[in-house]
């Protein structure tokens, strides 16, 4: 959560960090110098110059030839790593926050300082890039407390922190500055009330690109006499500061008695739309704010408003925050994201995924992508900056990038990063894929549909798939997707006549299986894929559900949430087939074999918009293990199986086992364990 | 090594270590409630926080050839140097034993035996411990006026070196957070290492009894704690 400002150009809104369109490598850059000691705590860039604050007593070049005394602030050239031996001013504290001035020739620090190059300057300094003194013009007031973090809003300087008093005046929390003079500004005299102990603080803040809204965490529960627990929004556009209509209840809950707050950062999208809140707190189970990152709409307001995602890391802490656009990098000191299921706060539950210290998520559901550099946890990291090479990160340890040496801060650059995958979601009209069964034989066809009605059904080539044991499939891209009876899921290349070889979607599984997840394919009668979730039916259950699914990593989300119950015009128990496109959603009936669809949007269904699309023809019904829109070119794929599809994956049967017998088997398989999984839910 | 470069910075060093001595000795500040068997301790703190001072002194700004290899030094330990050994019985009051001593801290091990668990640190380069202090905690923090951290564990012990480099050939020499799967140790995190002051949090299953012991051959200091 720092910002980026070219040298001399002057910014009338708040600067967000860079926007990326890739994940960084998971490579660090070997020119970085290295922190020795301590932590490091804010990172800015101005212009070519990178600003660490923190609390360290010495910093190494990258080549570990020369050494220099730095008192809790460095200055290093963004590109070199190299130095700065003209910026070295000497800070008697921990530099906690820092802020870049609008000309980009200083920077505005806050901490745990009382002076700065011998003269008192208490929590907060205007300090000069080229020499490291002390700006003219600029007198910090004097305030009560500390300040944790600083936002430059145009002419103004929002200050975060613990003070109670500022410039003599009582603006506890939060205040605002004149940022050329440091003079009070009354522009936000709003009241943070309200603790579960100790001052009132607020501790991060963030601001909305357009300025519009400021985003602020802390241990308050109150603004100006309304209900906000520990977040609040405020809306910039007036002449004063007013509390926005937004209000959650998140993270109204306990934590960890050791905690007067555990909310621990915030960030905002460089699209201004959303933001994202990590927190510590201990675990206190799967479904409250403690070791958790959210995510929240900006777009909207209301009461109470519910986190458009949370991610559990299972007991652990998450630190910094940092939204690049298509990434949500986080730093902590977790082990694990994707690890709702822990048992004890201390172990990796079903589902859940290694991430040691640092991850980066996906912002449409939370889950974790494939970027796993890994670090020594440490206590965590405590910032981040995107820029528009890369992305720098602060810690209190030396190892990170496949355990290399890089002390307290390293750089992961956007070259040799990795585009995040968005595959066509196929829709009508085109060709709707789905199997038949006839004379108990279950092959693949297809029909067209023309937006109005189908074509004639043609039987396709099935690659050697059992589609009997088939429980639902989808292709995103040229990508099949399909669940099976023995409760895998596997994706293999489609071009609508051939196919590449399986393999499992098990990101999940790694570290402990995802029984329950597996459970519920075995038993699917319905699947697809939608704006990062898995919706699916399940044999004889009266709901709609899914779970989160990022495709970059194959991480299916450890949670599994109900999207509708019944309603008027849909039976969820009667679903044998089912696909989305565009606002709608279709599906076969097991009852009377006819395609129906409803309108979809947002992941409900509209009650009283179903209507019958088609009707059972020779002996063809929509009754179907995996009906899904596939209008692909129908060429080969250069592996595509041997005639007779005697290619086989671990997770398709050896053998096509369509008979009772072998169902049965799996079926007993998987009663059992769903006895043991009721025994251990007992037994938590 | 580091070589010195001046009285000032030297004296700024003393400084800087002395305050962070205190920061170890003194936990009064962070809201841990007053400790009466501390009282001793805190006579010899007193005494080590006059003997810092130059208040104006500043560091040079320049680089130093030779690379980072430590951050830490004092004078050498005094061979007449009395120190008080810590009390053989397992207590929940807080140890602290004074040392002229510095030291490198090379090893960080947690096991058990005996019906007590150990939590080892290992030092080189010297025969004489370093200034330590164990102690429980409400709250662990990196520094007086910081958000608690997070440590696995319903109680914390705290334990603290001054004049001690973490360093071996300029990397860590220690895990600084590690987990063992033990009943009463749950976690140790190094919370703080700024200028030769460590402080290592160890989260345990409940406020247990604790004592120190010192061993020779390598130089150790082991803290056992019994259920």
């Amino acid at each position: 959560m720092s910002g980026v400002v070219a040298v001399g150009t002057a910014t009338a809104a708040p600067t967000p960090g860079a926007v990326h369109d890739k994940v960084v490598s998971a490579d660090p850059v070997n020119w970085t110098p290295h922190v020795l000691d301590g932590r490091v705590k804010a990172i800015v860039q101005a212009g070519d110059m990178v600003i660490l604050g923190g609390s360290f007593t010495q910093v190494a070049s990258a080549d570990e030839s020369e050494t220099y005394d730095r008192a809790n602030i460095v200055a290093v050239d963004a590109k070199s790593g190299e130095v700065s031996t003209s910026f070295a001013p000497q800070i008697d504290g921990e530099v906690t926050a820092l802020q870049v001035s609008a000309d980009g020739k200083s920077v505005y620090a806050g901490g745990f300082f009382d002076t700065v190059n011998g003269a008192a300057h208490k929590s907060l300094a205007r300090i000069d890039l080229d020499d490291g003194s002390v700006t003219a013009g600029f007198k910090a007031p004097a305030m009560s407390g500390r300040v944790k973090d600083l936002r430059l809003d145009g002419d103004r300087l929002w200050v975060a922190g613990t003070f109670t008093h500022i410039a003599g005046k009582n603006q506890g929390a939060l205040a605002t500055l004149d940022a050329d003079t440091g003079a009070f500004d009354a522009f936000t005299r709003l009241k943070f009330a309200e603790t579960r102990s100790g001052n009132v603080q607020v501790m991060k803040i963030d601001i909305t690109p357009d300025g519009s809204k400021l985003v602020a965490i802390g241990n308050f529960f109150t603004v100006d006499g309304q209900s906000r627990p520990q977040l609040a929004v405020l809306d910039l556009t007036g002449g004063s500061a007013r509390l926005a209509p937004w209000r959650t209840d998140f993270y109204q809950p306990r934590c960890a008695s050791a905690y007067d707050s555990y909310m621990r950062d915030l960030d905002i999208a460089p699209n201004g739309k959303f933001f994202v809140v990590t927190t510590t707190g201990a675990w206190r189970g799967d479904d409250g704010p403690c070791d958790t990152t959210a995510r929240f709409d900006l777009t909207t307001s209301g009461d109470p408003i519910q986190p458009t995602w949370v991610n559990y890391s299972g007991g652990d802490t998450m630190y910094a925050v940092e939204i690049t656009g298509p990434v949500v990098y986080l730093g902590g000191h977790f082990r694990w994201q994707n690890n709702p299921n822990t048992s004890d706060g201390d172990s990796a539950g079903p589902g859940a995924v290694a991430r040691s210290g640092i991850a980066a998520l996906d912002p449409v559901n939370g889950l974790p992508l494939r970027w796993n550099p890994g670090r020594t946890t440490g206590v965590g990291v405590f910032d981040m900056l995107p820029t528009s090479t890369g992305l720098w990160v602060g810690s209190d340890t030396d190892r990170i990038g496949n355990r290399e040496y890089h002390g307290r801060v390293a750089f992961f650059p956007l070259a040799g990063g990795t585009a995040i995958p968005n595959p066509k979601q196929w829709g009508v009209p085109g060709d709707v894929y789905r199997t038949t069964t006839l004379a108990g034989s279950t092959k693949l066809t297809k029909q067209n549909f023309d937006g109005t009605k189908f074509g004639s059904s043609r039987n396709v080539d099935g690659g050697g798939i059992d589609w009997s044991r088939v429980t639902g499939g989808f292709v995103l891209g040229d990508t099949l997707y399909l669940a099976q009876a023995d409760g895998s899921l596997t994706q293999r290349k489609f071009t609508g006549s051939s196919y590449g070889a399986a393999s499992a979607i098990d990101a999940s599984d790694k570290l402990v299986e995802d029984y329950a997840w597996h459970r519920d394919l075995s038993r699917a009668t319905g699947l697809f894929y939608s704006s990062g979730r898995l919706y699916y039916t399940l044999s004889g259950q009266s709901k709609l559900y899914y779970r989160y699914f990022t495709v970059e990593s194959g991480v299916v989300g450890a949670t599994r949430f109900v999207a509708s119950e019944n309603v008027d015009g849909i039976r969820f128990a009667d679903v044998n087939g089912m696909f989305v496109t565009t606002g709608k959603i279709w599906w076969g009936s097991r009852a009377d074999g006819k395609l129906r669809q409803a309108t979809f949007t947002s992941g409900r269904i509209m009650p009283g918009t179903t209507k019958v699309v088609s009707t059972p023809t020779e002996g063809h019904t929509w009754k179907s293990k995996a009906t899904f829109p596939y209008t692909g070119t129908g060429g080969d794929l250069p592996d595509k199986p041997r005639p007779g599809g005697t290619r086989r994956t671990g997770t398709e049967p050896a053998k096509p086992a369509a008979e009772p017998a072998g169902a049965d088997e799996e079926r007993g398989w998987f009663d059992e364990l769903e006895k043991m999984a009721d025994e251990m839910e007992a037994a938590w | 090594m580091i070589s010195p470069t001046g009285t000032r910075r030297k004296h700024l060093r003393i400084a800087a270590l002395a305050v962070a001595l205190a920061a170890i000795a003194g936990c009064t500040s962070t809201g841990e409630p007053p400790d009466p068997d501390a009282a001793a301790g805190q006579d010899t703190r007193q005494s080590a926080v006059e003997e810092s001072a130059d208040p104006s002194a500043a560091p040079s700004s320049a680089p130093r050839k030779g690379g980072a290899s430590t951050i830490v030094k004092s004078a050498p330990p005094s061979p007449t140097a009395e120190r008080t050994p810590p009390p053989k019985e397992f207590e929940r009051r807080r140890v602290r034993v004074e040392s002229a001593a510095t030291a490198r801290l090379v090893g960080l091990d947690v096991d058990k035996a005996g019906g007590v668990e150990r939590v080892t640190f290992t030092f080189a380069d010297t025969e004489v411990l370093p200034t330590y202090d164990v102690h429980f905690v409400e709250a662990v923090r990196a520094h007086p006026e910081d958000d608690p951290i997070a440590v696995n564990g319903e109680a914390f012990l705290e334990v603290g070196f001054a004049f001690t480099d973490p360093n071996t050939k300029g990397r860590l020499g220690v895990d600084p957070g590690m987990r063992p799967d033990q009943p009463l140790v749950k976690e140790t995190l190094l919370v703080e290492n700024l200028g030769g002051s460590l402080r290592f949090a160890i989260g345990l299953d409940h406020r247990a009894r604790f004592r120190a012991v010192e061993l020779d051959e390598p130089t150790r200091l082991v803290v056992e704690v019994r259920p």
